[in-house]
């Protein structure tokens, strides 16, 4: 029973989740030899890809071979700093995603932990180069204050935006879009109440600079092991089509178990409408088996959604179709048409949702291709006090497609106009409630 | 269990089992080295731990444990509570609760198995989930009795959580294999090694008992290690009371009852 229990919340930490940088910080290590620390994570960071990696022919790589080459390199490092771009590296050489060092302590400004929890609550892409706000994060003080979707962000307190991106790095278009993006959120966050100037460009070229009081993200604060401290959102709405149909819309930022009831009573209120809308654009992931839950929702019978190989088990992710309230009232999952809306940061479980559901035919897919990130990973804490997110396993829909590298390509490619933007519109939205005028309930 | 006793499906001796007493020289065999020795049998081997865990009459005293302990991943930095319940013939409720996930419930009524937690929502277990739970649950698991296993033998003598120990097979009604390990030493149930079936498929678990309590008459184990795709997960169980379950700790919640009950006639 024990291990029935167990394996219950071990699946609850099979986590997808992309963008994150830093780990919930620990104290440091009392060891005042940080070379034996950093090769003790070398080691352990080694063994365990070793040990639980999912293709046992790691993907074509030597792996004893990089261990040979790496583990001199930390232990002649100059600086722990050094010593970690070392183990950055050796998990670098697989090429997938999840295989990250989440950071626990400061370093360089590219990569590590943020300089503070508060932050210019807006959302922003990497457009050709430049940094674009898509959207304001909730409160209206924001658009008060001069900023508005469809503005590029030109710089940060005097630096330049387009400098940060095109340092950039990252093995294809999407990591490097990623690792852009990244070095943006990063430079807007810092302690609350800091002063930043943002310096502002509008579509038709007008600039501006605008001084902001960082503040708090927005959303439930949620703590989770090893994670950072993840502020938790759901948005709704009913909004209405061209031809006048009543279109429910839910938004939410992690795949989080915060968000269960927030969708349950949604989905309540919407669930005789004529369309629903899954907005997941900016959505980075989170705990990959919420997939079953929530597509439950849409979902009346058990739908096979995607297998996860990992070493020595396979994983089968089937949705439990929601059929009962937590008060043991009997309900109808959703039967009308569901669009879901992604971007470029829709990333790992939200890409796995999007790819299940447009595998089997139940959603349309509108926005631009996601990142392509998609593998069942858990974390482990280091001897160094950082955090090793590793993948267990890949992402596999029902139909054979793999999410890892391919990302989900909407049906209905909408590319990012600022000037739409600017202009108070949402086309990728305008899109999904145009369709449920002519989709078939 | 909350133990050991409980976490056993139900063990025990089939009628039909060929006891084997492997030489030690067989391949894969006891460690020992010098002369064979001959491998104690299965039965042997379980009544040496229902001895020594405080015999089988103070067990059929007990007619009910509540555990109350915590549960964690450590290399996750996961922590929660953790509350285990089970009562005779072969009820359980296990509820855990953890810090950026919310409660996850896991119960068997002697009939429905159902699990709760608020990433897939309320859920009947059934298949080959629903055939191991009602194995799992069986209250006399620890005792192995003859008609709730097809067969057990012995295997060899080995190592296992660092301890050395007997290593059986066992095989249960619905053909699943076990391996179950007792301490060469002490006679105790050390742990097993065996498949679990879940909603997701069929995952090869280990599970190892620790630190063995006096509680009442009856010993329990109150560490708990599962290691299940290369991640432990550690139960401790800090207090075990007996005979203290209520009748109705078993019901299923509102949702489990309406999932029971099924769609009905508007």
């Amino acid at each position: 029973m024990t291990r029935r229990l167990v394996l219950a919340v071990l699946l609850a930490a099979v986590l997808s989740a992309s963008g994150l940088s830093a780990a919930r910080p620990v104290p440091a290590p009392q060891s005042g030899d940080w070379h034996v620390s950093l090769l003790a994570s070398f080691d352990d960071v080694w063994q365990t890809v070793h040990d639980t990696y999912y293709d046992p022919a790691f993907g074509g790589v030597d792996w004893d071979a990089v261990r040979r080459e790496l583990r001199p390199a930390v232990e002649h490092a100059a600086s722990p700093a050094a010593a970690r771009q070392v183990i950055a590296e050796m998990i670098a050489r697989l090429g997938q995603s999840h295989f990250v060092i989440l950071s626990s302590v400061a370093g360089p400004a590219e990569s590590d932990t943020l300089p503070g929890e508060a932050t210019v609550p807006v959302e922003i892409r990497i457009v050709d180069g430049t940094a674009v706000i898509t959207a304001i994060d909730g409160d209206a003080f924001v658009t008060r204050a001069g900023v508005q979707p469809g503005q590029t962000l030109v710089d940060i307190d005097g630096h330049d935006t387009a400098s940060l991106i095109a340092a950039a790095v990252g093995a294809d278009a999407r990591a490097k879009n990623l690792d852009a993006w990244r070095r943006v959120y990063r430079a807007l966050h810092g302690q609350t109440g800091s002063i930043v100037r943002l310096g502002l460009r509008s579509p038709d070229g007008r600039r501006s600079t605008v001084p902001f009081a960082r503040v708090m993200e927005s959303g439930q604060p949620l703590t989770l092991g090893n994670l950072p401290t993840l502020f938790v959102r759901v948005a709704t709405h009913e909004d209405v089509t061209p031809a006048h149909k009543h279109v429910g819309v839910i938004a939410f930022n992690w795949w989080m178990p915060a968000i269960n009831q927030p969708i349950e009573d949604a989905v309540a209120r919407y669930r005789h409408d004529d369309g629903l809308v899954i907005d997941l654009r900016g959505n980075l992931g989170g705990l990959a088996t919420m997939i079953t839950g929530i597509a439950g929702y849409v979902l009346s019978e058990p739908v096979t959604l995607a297998t996860s190989h990992a070493r020595g088990a396979t994983l089968q992710y089937i949705a439990n179709p929601r059929v009962v309230t937590a008060a043991g009232e009997r309900v109808e999952p959703f039967a009308g048409p569901v669009a879901v809306l992604v971007d470029e940061m829709t990333g790992s479980t939200s890409e796995c949702f999007a790819a299940s559901l447009q595998s089997i035919g139940r959603v349309r897919v509108f926005g631009r291709p996601t990142m392509g990130q998609a593998l069942a990973a858990v974390t482990k804490r280091l001897a160094d006090g950082d955090v090793f997110m590793y993948a267990l396993g890949d992402f596999v829909t029902s139909t054979g497609r793999r999410v890892e590298g391919d990302g989900v390509t909407p049906d209905v490619i909408v590319p990012l106009s600022p000037a739409a933007l600017a202009a108070g519109h949402d086309p990728t939205l305008d899109a999904a409630l145009a369709w449920v005028d002519t989709a078939r309930r | 269990m909350i133990f050991k006793p409980f976490l056993r499906a139900s063990v025990g001796i089939a009628v039909l089992v060929v006891l084997i007493a492997l030489p030690l020289g067989r391949p894969g065999s006891a460690k020992e080295t010098g002369t064979q020795v001959e491998l104690p049998n299965a039965r042997t081997i379980v009544d040496r731990f229902v001895t020594a865990m405080g015999g089988e009459a103070a067990f059929a005293r007990v007619t009910s444990i509540h555990g109350v302990g915590r549960m964690e991943i450590p290399q996750q930095g996961i922590s929660g509570t953790a509350d285990l319940m089970t009562a005779r013939p072969n009820k359980s409720l296990l509820v855990v609760e953890i810090a950026g996930v919310g409660r996850i419930e896991t119960g068997y009524d002697g009939k429905v198995g159902w699990n709760i937690d608020p990433q897939s929502g309320p859920m009947l277990a059934t298949g080959d989930e629903l055939t191991q739970m009602a194995e799992e649950n069986w209250f006399d698991a620890p005792l192995r009795p003859n008609d709730h296993i097809r067969e057990m033998a012995t295997v060899e003598k080995t190592d296992f959580d660092n301890r050395p120990a007997y290593k059986i097979k066992v095989v249960y009604p619905s053909g699943r294999e076990e391996f179950e390990y007792f301490d060469v030493e002490t006679g105790m149930d050390l742990g097993h090694e065996g498949k679990q079936a879940t909603h997701m498929g069929s995952l090869p678990a280990t599970e190892m008992f620790r630190d063995y309590k006096l509680f009442g008459e009856v010993k329990q184990a109150t560490t708990i290690v599962v290691r299940v795709l290369g991640i432990e997960q550690v139960v401790h169980i800090d207090t075990c009371v007996y005979n203290t379950v209520a009748a109705d700790a078993f019901d299923p919640p509102p949702a489990i009852k309406a999932l029971i009950k099924g769609p009905t006639s508007q």
